[in-house]
């Protein structure tokens, strides 16, 4: 039997029908059609699927659908504004932090979360927070050369007292 | 060295923002209206005969819309070559591995596709089995095809130059070793899938995460019997395929046999668990190996006898024992040689590509065995290469021809980089650092008969943009940007102006065979520099007219086209009263400007029973030094940092080799550390990422140092080769090598876990003997 | 996934009717990153799923210097922000960090590890060293279950049908006390671990041990004490020649299976390191 439910998703409300054994994964891709997240393993093991819930990083495939009634979340789509993306965004495409692109939407949201909590992260610190998400091009060198360069110029904008756009 | 305006440049991806944004489609993220899923029903034994497979429980569930079996497809063998082709779409009456499809269904979603699977009834007869290749060429082993003889794939390959035999007497001191390595799957992070819609006018078209949309278009006309004109193919965004999306597999035949069986389009995406089941990696090879050499390190004799586990289809194996032969040529100069050869049939699962065609297991060895060779001459493994290295122009052993050949400056440049010299045999116990060479072909055809050609169209446009139509399979590595400094740098104009197609559709790109063999660079950019010369012609005709002038003394470079050595004589490209707006006049073009280029490499054909041939028209080269720390109370290693130099030819953009080479870096890790899949009887015991796991961003060295050697190949665009095969094969042994160095053992069996390193340790007694 | 009934209680009652009411046929769901997992690989296929994520008084972390208290919902990721576990129960703050990647602290919660029973489960060598107990409640019952006794088997506990476990209490920690918990992954850095070992030391003025308790993780069916290997230090001055008899005596304790060679030396090995660490902890406490 379907349940009735309602959750928002980048701001926008849905209410949809959903058999409890539907994962919030399969919701957001097959039923609100924002195929940004990706099924990577759907066993909660490469992070591909990594949305906000809540405002908190976790796989959305191992989530089903019917507990996030009532809940806000967050997917790549939802990062930037359609027309001025996330600095993340940005600094994926320019440090070269992206190869085949399937891990990056699941990496972005791991580590827009980490600058969210943590605007000063060490390369430590950073690796630990995506070392849940598995990337098999990259080496990840890039990778945390990006967020960490987004991480500098975020604090140079915040003491400037810009990016309040955020 | 000529000076480039957009070569060289460190630019960004063109398609990095849809990437970035999310809005990137790949293969699962196109949905039809009224799409069923497709489910794959595979075998649970390794080898057993079908008696009879029942469908009628699964059909009467509801929501099931269609099955196929064995019984109702297309009776015709698919495979890389015409004479070791073995497999059909799905297994009619054997099944010869634990995995092998058996059935597939349609159905509304993909919950009731597999409930369906379950209710499936298949009668087996089960049959004896081998899973070790030595023991499955031993006479009596149960044959697993009726063609192969001691299951021997194709035929035994030997390679003989000079004599061995007198090379070993006439060398001071002669080294074996054996070594056996592990399978190791590709693990992209998208499982490969195809959506298939077949229609009422008998069309088919197909979207996939593929290699080779043109190969797989050409599999599915062979198999299905529909004219290629009627079939199109789409590549969409494709997440990952290091060599393992570049053979047509059964997800693709059944989802278009059940879109043909229902009307309805029919998508099938491996899950993780199908994917490692399906998937086609690494060889486990077992290499006995032999070398003489002089007291002063020159190489006398190099001998080699290798036996690899196919798995139960050829796949490409036999195409891989070919190219194992050349590359234990490769790096050196060597004068006698010996490679015997053996693909073998098991009822594993069968094995295929991945990144370096295996030439990664068998420098591994080889490096390990001439690590070992170098210490027991008392040289420094550094000076034993740089003694007996291959150079420039050389023609190796197996007919290689290489006529740039930067190894030597690779070796030199990581030896001075890394602080070899004053770390090697200087480092306290439990740290060591580890040297090795790798090398790979760099623009190679798929088989003797396959056609190996690359086009691209160049279509400029009146206001001065360009468009760029190719069919380049990028998965990464940045090729369609490539190709687009390409054009910039050809024509002269901003890249900016020039638009490349993101996806490849059949009906439109023109044809290239894909991408593997490190072949796009060559094959794709002498086809794209050939159409921008073509279109460039046809604008320089005009201009030369109104600078009189003769065409071939013009040039592009900046947004200007000038007479070669004349101040005066130039126009600009794209500004009003320039080139564009004299061809707009000109009746000797018309707009859009269409520029047609086409490449097919000069190479040889194998020579089957040798593995001898000048396959490829470059070579690409690496060599690598990693450091490492070993805990000697766990055995673990922790990879502190690694040096790399790359043969690239030339660096057409720094950001993507860089790419290349971090990503293999991190391969190669998890290859020599802890990758393997853990084969029981045939069964895959790690099949997820919690159980064959690969490295992860706190697994990576800290310190990774990624350089270029530039040698201008001469049949190369700008003089690049493609490299991204060649820098991830000497990666596992620069680090068993450094592993020996920290704490003085051999791991001969790969990978190197910390179990096997403190028994090894135990075994030897005490460290640092 | 097979199909099921979805159900959220709002209240532990509430829930406890239910597991009653289908008794073997239910399952809790809570964090879920083990039993969706289960579900998946129809390893587990139950008929009524229980969210108790929706009742609102269990999720909370307490100390009044007597007993932590750790409600049922808490998720790693909320232990792993505490100050206070931090500060008091540093040991348990050790396995909370050896738990999975960021998405899944944020979703695991630590009853739900416990009562997933895996022999690996990071945090309950550290709730052995700690000897917490566990609450639960049953209709019209409630326990309080000595950790010790909570594991049955590899993914097996004393739990009942219907009886849901509430919260997880552990005694405070005496003065001239440190503890430590060290583990190493089976492969890479984020992994299920191969070993895990607790140390908890008290030490009286003189650095004599008046204390101690070893736990150890993923190398016997359940996580387990080494009581043996206690014994061997107890009222003893800790020297490296009585550390390595420790560590020999708690790999006799074991009994791992897959790469059980290994596994047993490494028991030695990482028993001895978190010794000497608690002890190292102990004594720069005392100086301080």
């Amino acid at each position: 039997m379907k349940c009735l439910i309602r959750l928002k998703v980048n701001g926008e409300t849905y209410e949809i029908a959903v058999e409890p054994r539907k994962t919030l994964l399969d919701v957001i891709r097959n039923e609100i059609g924002l195929t940004g997240t990706k099924k990577g393993c759907n066993m909660g093991e490469c992070g591909a699927c990594t949305v906000l819930l809540d405002g908190k990083a976790v796989c959305s495939c191992l989530v089903l659908g019917v507990e996030a009634d009532r809940r806000e979340v967050i997917t790549i789509e939802g990062l930037g504004n359609g027309v001025h993306p996330d600095p993340l965004q940005e600094a994926f495409v320019k440090h070269g932090a992206i190869q085949c692109g399937f891990c990056t939407p699941g990496m972005i949201m791991t580590a827009r979360k980490l600058l969210d909590e943590n605007p000063s992260p060490s390369e430590e610190e950073v690796r630990e927070a995506i070392c849940g998400n598995l990337c098999r091009c990259t080496g990840y060198v890039k990778i945390v050369e990006a967020v960490l360069d987004v991480a500098r110029s975020e604090k140079g904008g915040r003491d400037a007292g810009l990016l309040s756009h955020r | 060295m000529q000076d480039y305006s957009v070569i060289g440049k460190r630019l960004p991806r063109l398609d990095g923002m849809e990437i970035v944004t999310g809005k990137a489609k790949y293969t699962d993220d196109i949905v039809l209206p009224g799409t069923l899923a497709g489910k794959i029903l595979t075998s649970e034994y390794p080898h057993a005969r079908i008696l009879h497979i029942d469908t009628s429980k699964a059909e009467k569930l509801s929501g099931v819309r269609g099955i196929i079996t064995g019984k109702n497809v297309p009776m015709v063998q698919y495979g890389f070559a015409n004479f070791v082709r073995d497999e059909y779409p799905l297994a009619f009456d054997k099944v010869r591995y634990i995995g092998d499809e058996i059935a597939a269904v349609a159905a509304i979603d993909e919950d009731i596709a597999e409930e369906a699977l379950d209710l499936i009834e298949v009668e087996y007869e089960e049959l004896p089995s081998v899973f070790d290749p030595e023991e499955a060429m031993k006479p009596g082993a149960p044959r697993i095809h009726e063609h192969a003889e001691r299951n021997i794939c194709s035929n035994h390959v030997s390679h003989v130059i000079g004599d061995v035999d007198k090379g070993f007497r006439e060398s001071d001191y002669v080294r074996e070793d054996r070594f056996v390595t592990q399978n190791v799957s590709h693990c992209f992070l998208e499982t490969r899938n195809c959506l298939a819609d077949f229609n009422a006018n008998g069309e088919l078209t197909f979207w996939t995460s593929t290699s080779s949309i043109y190969l797989d278009r050409f599999v599915l006309s062979h198999l299905l019997k529909i004219p290629v004109s009627k079939i199109k193919g789409n590549r969409p965004f494709v997440g990952g395929g290091f060599g393992g999306k570049g053979e047509t597999v059964s997800c693709q035949i059944c989802a278009a046999l059940l879109s043909m069986k229902t009307g309805k389009p029919v998508k099938i995406t491996l899950s993780r668990e199908e994917q490692f089941i399906a998937d086609r990696g690494r060889h486990r090879w077992i290499f006995e190996l032999r070398t003489g050499a002089k007291k002063d390190g020159t190489i006398i004799a190099k001998q080699c006898r290798a036996i690899a586990d196919a798995g139960a289809y050829n796949s490409l194996s036999f195409l891989i024992l070919m190219h194992s032969v050349g590359y234990f040529d490769i790096v050196y100069r060597v004068p006698n040689v010996r490679y015997d050869g053996d693909m073998v049939y098991t009822n594993n699962p069968p094995c295929g590509a991945m990144r370096s065609f295996d030439c990664v297991q068998l420098r591994l060895a080889d490096d390990s065995h001439m690590d070992m060779l170098a210490r027991d001459l008392g040289i420094d493994t550094i000076d034993l290469y740089l003694k007996n290295v291959s150079g420039p122009g050389d023609l190796t052993a197996s007919r290689y021809k290489l006529d740039s050949n930067g190894l030597r400056e690779c070796i030199e440049r990581v030896r001075d980089d890394s602080g070899w010299r004053d770390k090697r045999g200087r480092l306290p116990v439990g740290r060591g650092i580890g040297f090795a060479v790798g090398a790979s072909i760099a623009g190679a055809k798929s088989s003797n008969d396959d056609p190996d050609a690359s086009s691209a169209l160049v279509k400029i446009n009146e206001d001065g943009s360009v468009n760029l139509l190719i069919a380049a399979h990028d998965a990464g590595q940045g090729s369609r940007t490539v190709f687009s400094q390409t054009v910039a740098e050809e024509l002269g104009i901003a890249i900016d102006d020039v638009k490349v197609n993101f996806v490849i559709d059949t009906d439109i790109i023109p044809q290239d065979q894909g991408s593997y063999a490190s072949r796009t660079t060559i094959g794709l950019g002498n086809a794209v520099l050939a159409a921008c010369r073509d279109a460039k012609r046809q604008i320089f005709e005009v201009v030369a007219d109104q600078l009189h002038a003769s065409a071939e003394d013009l040039e592009a470079k900046d947004g200007v086209i000038y007479l070669k050595g004349s101040p005066d004589g130039r126009v600009s490209f794209k500004d009003e009263g320039g080139a564009l707006s004299l061809c707009l006049t000109s009746k000797k073009v018309v707009f859009p400007i269409i520029g047609r280029g086409h490449f097919e490499p000069e190479t040889e054909p194998f020579d089957w029973k040798t593995g001898e041939g000048n396959i490829s028209i470059a070579y690409g080269f690496t060599a690598k030094v990693a450091e490492v720390e070993v805990d000697t109370e766990t055995g673990r290693v922790k990879v502190l940092n690694v040096t790399s130099a790359s043969d690239v030819g030339k660096a057409l953009n720094p950001l993507f080799l860089e790419g290349q080479d971090e990503g293999a870096i991190a391969m190669g890790i998890g290859q020599a550390l802890f990758e393997k899949l853990e084969l029981d009887k045939g069964q895959i015991l790690n099949p997820s990422f919690s159980e064959y796991k690969i490295p992860t961003a706190l697994d990576m060295p800290r310190t990774i140092r990624s350089t270029w050697v530039e040698t201008l190949d001469p049949h190369s665009p700008f003089g690049a080769k493609g490299i991204g095969e060649a820098v991830i094969v000497p990666m596992p042994a620069a680090i068993a090598n450094a592993v020996y160095d920290a704490v003085g053992v051999r791991i001969n069996e790969f990978p190197i876990t910390p179990d096997k390193i403190l028994e090894e340790v135990e075994k030897k007694g005490k460290l640092g003997e | 996934m097979k199909n099921f009934e979805y159900l959220e209680p709002r209240t532990v009652a509430e829930a406890v009717f239910l597991l009653t009411e289908y008794g073997d046929e239910a399952k809790v769901l809570a964090g879920g990153t083990d039993l969706i997992v289960q579900m998946k690989l129809k390893k587990q296929t139950p008929k009524y799923l229980v969210n108790i994520k929706k009742i609102s008084d269990l999720d909370y972390i307490r100390y009044d210097n007597k007993f932590l208290r750790i409600g049922a919902l808490t998720t790693f990721s909320a232990l792993a922000q505490s100050t206070m576990i931090q500060e008091n129960f540093s040991i348990l703050m050790d396995s909370v960090r050896a738990v999975g990647p960021l998405q899944i602290r944020n979703r695991g919660t630590i009853a739900g590890n416990l009562c997933h029973a895996s022999p690996s489960a990071d945090t309950a060598p550290s709730l052995l060293a700690l000897d917490a107990r566990v609450k639960t409640v049953s209709l019209g019952e409630e326990r309080m279950i000595p950790i010790k006794e909570f594991f049955k088997g590899p993914f097996a506990t004393c739990l009942k049908a219907g009886e849901l476990l509430t919260e997880i209490l552990v005694p405070s920690i005496p003065s001239n006390t440190g503890g430590t918990y060290l583990w190493l992954p089976k492969k890479t850095a984020v992994d299920e671990t191969l070993v895990g070992v607790a140390t908890l030391v008290t030490l009286d003025v003189n650095g004599v041990c008046d204390d101690v308790k070893i736990g150890l993780g993923s190398v016997a069916p359940t996580p387990i004490r080494a009581e043996k290997a206690e014994k061997l230090l107890h009222k003893k001055k800790i020297e490296d020649g009585l550390l390595s008899e420790v560590g020999e005596m708690a790999v006799d304790e074991a009994a791992p299976r897959s790469r059980a060679e290994y596994r047993a030396k490494m028991v030695s090995v990482l028993v001895v390191r978190a010794l000497k660490e608690s002890v190292r902890k102990v004594v720069s406490h005392m100086r301080n």
